[in-house]
């Protein structure tokens, strides 16, 4: 009789134990929010004349500023708070646009810009 | 939480069912309890005859137009499962319910009806056999107290290592892991075996357009079943953990592969334990990064992951083959061979070429009865069992599945000398950084004893199959990976290297396990040799430290410096996005360049392996092989010049995907809008 059960048993505990451990890494890693420090500005349709955005926050600060230009004119502007893990969708109404409307959004120095040549 | 446990169960099950399960009942059915292994052996074994059958149970039931399901999987896992246990019980019924007599020597009863003194003359010679071999292989895979603690704390090592790198790792984003999870995906989606097509960018009569789908050669289905089996089982999401759990647990059970067959290569040796103790130290814990270790589990080398299971366990049924004249060990190295083809046929070619070399080192070294061994040989791989299983195996090429290498042009590359630079052979320094420094030096020397071992053997009615083995193993790998011309063979001479770690080790033991053994024998009774043993013993530390450190040095300077899980989490983001607000009319191009996981990409959209297209790494649009095209190049590097805006509009191209290294060049272009940006990926729509 042999007695390599003892290190089959071993290999696997150990092998379930860093399985379990990398799993856990990996949910983390996975996660949009935990210890990440990124958000994302889109328009909500990007195919369309539509110029509604959204910012989603993945960060930890919570403070948007945006404005809205066509061409160097600042058309609208204003402030968001968008709490970590969600996403806040513009309800600005502008018609009548042509040329480059550009949405610049600012989250401390952080800043981000999308545009659409209409 | 509850939904982390749920998967994580789920997982470890569906593990279970693919990766043990099925090859432990396979054994049971061939062997029964006949002692020929040892639980490590019958643990190791399993888990390449698992991934085998799964394969081949797959490939079956794409064949008779069964749909792969999880429910189709799961009943056709336990319908084999039940098969074999079926088979083994009835083997066992049948000697049990009849009248017995004890028979001594073999502690057991037999029948007693005069008909079957015969068949008890027979059973009773295998059971001696299987007694004798059963004790055997207690004896070899019995530990002593040290030794387990040996064992259980290199094993411990190995994987502390390996997780810790795995864990900033562990999220997917590898490239290759990303084209193989998109093959794995369909699979469990369609719930069939695709053909292994794709779309290419062709250009026609000074125009571009996306040509019809075509065969590629670059896949094996091997390296997509089990994914895609554990996948429908668990009901487990491919961009997860578990594509990389599942290789960790593969190249896991590889290096327990290679200390079971050092154990049984150096089994007439008196140190055949700590020979093979010493391997597992060589391939687990030094070296555990490089490759072919955790850095080909993180990046999705799933072919070599599992190649350097199937290799070592068809030399270990090889080796038993030959060396008990097994019929049954020859037609499971046989299977596992096929095993091997279906999985990743570069291996299996080199395996091949492994074995044509033993043969004639054999029949070399062994010149004066070598019509006796060519004799033993046929009897064993001339015998029904083999035949048979050849049988099936043509059959199942034939009519099951047939590998798309065969069907396409994949062969012809293979064969007639390096066509790309990475195929051009390594030099003798690259070579020694592919394998480890310390490895290569003390597994050559390994090499030139065991061949003088070979050579002069002691025992002269053996005719030295592990040396012969080990030999042909480590002179074909390096042949193949330094000089690729010679060979006439066109593979990538790294990772061809890569598999001189593994033999290289079991010799690097086996030169520091008989120096060790030249200090007990220097005493005044024992023969003399030039050092004394203090001198000799310092010697042995001092080589010893030097592995260690350069091992672990390798273990260092491997380490992974970068924090990829955000940039991870934004492409697939970024990915989301387009496939959220996309639809099939429209095309979609991204950069493989600069962004992180680009080849997950694919996966979001799922509808094309080619889709979408990307722009490749600079020199594939020089080297006048890979890409016929630039304009995946161009719609990306110069977007505004007039040959990018003829790609633009022949392939209907109205949305790129960039990083923003490549950002500056779009903001000058009033044709794009910028309609996403979350820092580090940018996204542009061409109306």
């Amino acid at each position: 009789m042999n007695n390599s059960k003892k290190i089959i048993l071993a290999t696997i505990l150990l092998s379930l134990i860093s399985a379990v451990y990398l799993s856990w890494m990996e949910k983390r890693q996975a996660d949009l929010n935990l210890n990440k420090n990124w958000w994302v500005l889109s328009f909500d349709n990007p195919k369309s004349n539509d110029v509604s955005f959204a910012i989603e926050n993945h960060s930890q600060k919570t403070d948007f500023h945006w404005e809205i230009f066509s061409g160097n004119v600042k058309i609208k502007a204003g402030d968001a708070v968008v709490a970590n893990g969600t996403i806040w969708t513009s309800n600005v109404q502008v018609n009548n646009l042509a040329g480059k409307i550009s949405i610049i959004v600012t989250n401390g120095a952080d800043k981000k810009e999308i545009y659409k040549n209409l | 939480m509850l939904s982390f446990l749920g998967n994580q169960i789920l997982f470890y099950i569906s593990l279970v069912l693919v990766l043990f399960l099925p090859g432990y009942f396979l054994l049971l059915t061939i062997f029964a309890k006949s002692g020929k292994f040892s639980s490590l052996e019958k643990f190791v074994l399993s888990c390449g005859l698992s991934i085998i059958s799964v394969d081949f149970l797959m490939m079956i039931l794409n064949r008779l137009h069964i749909p792969i399901t999880r429910a189709s999987l799961l009943i056709t896992l336990l319908i084999f499962m039940s098969a074999c246990f079926a088979i083994y019980a009835s083997r066992t019924f049948k000697m049990s319910s009849r009248l017995f007599v004890w028979v001594n020597g073999l502690n057991k009863f037999f029948p007693q009806n005069l008909m079957l003194r015969m068949k008890v003359r027979d059973e009773y010679r295998k059971q001696k056999n299987d007694l004798e071999v059963g004790e055997k292989t207690g004896h070899l895979f019995n530990f002593s107290k040290r030794q387990i603690i040996l064992i259980i704390g290199i094993i411990f090592l190995t994987i502390f290592i390996k997780a810790d790198y795995l864990a900033d790792n562990v999220l997917p984003s590898a490239t290759d892991l990303g084209h193989h999870m998109y093959w794995a995906k369909e699979i469990a989606a369609s719930g069939t075996i695709p053909p292994y097509a794709q779309k290419d960018i062709e250009q026609i009569d000074g125009g571009y357009q996306i040509g019809a789908a075509h065969s590629i050669s670059d896949f094996i289905i091997g390296e997509h079943l089990i994914f895609a089996a554990i996948a429908l089982l668990g009901g487990l999401d491919l961009i997860s953990y578990f594509p990389i759990l599942t290789l960790f647990a593969i190249n896991l059970a590889s290096i327990l592969a290679i200390f079971i067959l050092a154990i049984r290569f150096f089994e007439k040796h008196a140190q055949a334990k700590n020979i093979a103790i010493l391997t597992l130290f060589l391939v687990g814990p030094l070296f555990a990064i490089s490759p072919p270790q955790a850095k080909y589990v993180f990046g999705g080398v799933i072919g070599n992951i599992i190649g350097n299971l199937l290799v070592p366990i068809a030399f270990y049924f090889f080796y038993r083959a030959l060396e008990e004249k097994n019929k049954i060990f020859a037609t499971l190295a046989i299977f596992t061979t096929m095993g091997l083809f279906y999985t990743h046929h570069l291996t299996g070619f080199v395996l091949l070429f492994i074995l044509a070399l033993s043969v004639v080192l054999l029949l070399v070294f062994n010149f004066r009865r070598a019509r006796e061994m060519t004799r033993q040989w046929l009897k064993i791989f001339f015998s029904r069992p083999v035949i048979l299983f050849l049988v099936f195996a043509l059959v199942f090429v034939a009519v099951i599945y047939t590998p798309s290498y065969l069907k396409n042009t994949a062969v012809n590359t293979v064969i007639g000398g390096p066509k790309k630079i990475e195929h051009q052979g390594l030099s003798f320094s690259q070579f020694k950084f592919t394998v480890g420094e310390p490895r290569e030096a003390l597994g050559l020397i390994g090499a030139a004893l065991i061949l003088f071992l070979l050579y002069k053997r002691r025992n002269r009615e053996e005719f030295g199959y592990p040396n012969a083995f080990l030999f042909a193993w480590v002179s074909v790998i390096i042949l193949i990976s330094i000089f690729p011309d010679w060979m006439h063979i066109s593979v990538p001479s790294a990772r061809i290297g890569n598999y001189g770690s593994f033999p290289l080790s079991i010799l690097a033991s086996f030169v520091i396990i008989e120096m060790a053994g030249r200090i007990k024998i220097n005493s005044p009774e024992g023969e003399k040799i030039f050092l004394n043993s203090k001198m000799l013993a310092a010697a042995l530390i001092l080589l010893f430290s030097f592995v260690v450190a350069a091992g672990f040095y390798d273990n260092a300077q491997n380490q992974s410096q970068d924090q990829l899980a955000q940039k991870t989490v934004q492409t697939f983001a970024a990915a989301q996005y387009l496939a959220k607000n996309t639809d099939a009319k429209d095309q979609i191009l991204h950069d493989h360049v600069f962004i992180t996981a680009d080849s997950w990409i694919k996966l979001f959209f799922m509808r094309d392996y080619d889709f979408p297209f990307y722009r490749a790494n600079f020199d594939r649009y020089t080297n006048g092989i890979d890409k016929k095209e630039t304009c995946t190049l161009s719609m990306i590097s110069t977007p505004g010049s007039a040959d990018s805006q003829k790609c633009y509009q022949n392939l209907g191209i109205d949305f790129v995907m960039i990083g923003k290294t490549d950002a500056p060049q779009f903001v000058k272009e009033n044709s794009f809008w910028q309609v996403y940006n979350n820092g580090e990926i940018n996204t542009y729509y061409r109306p």
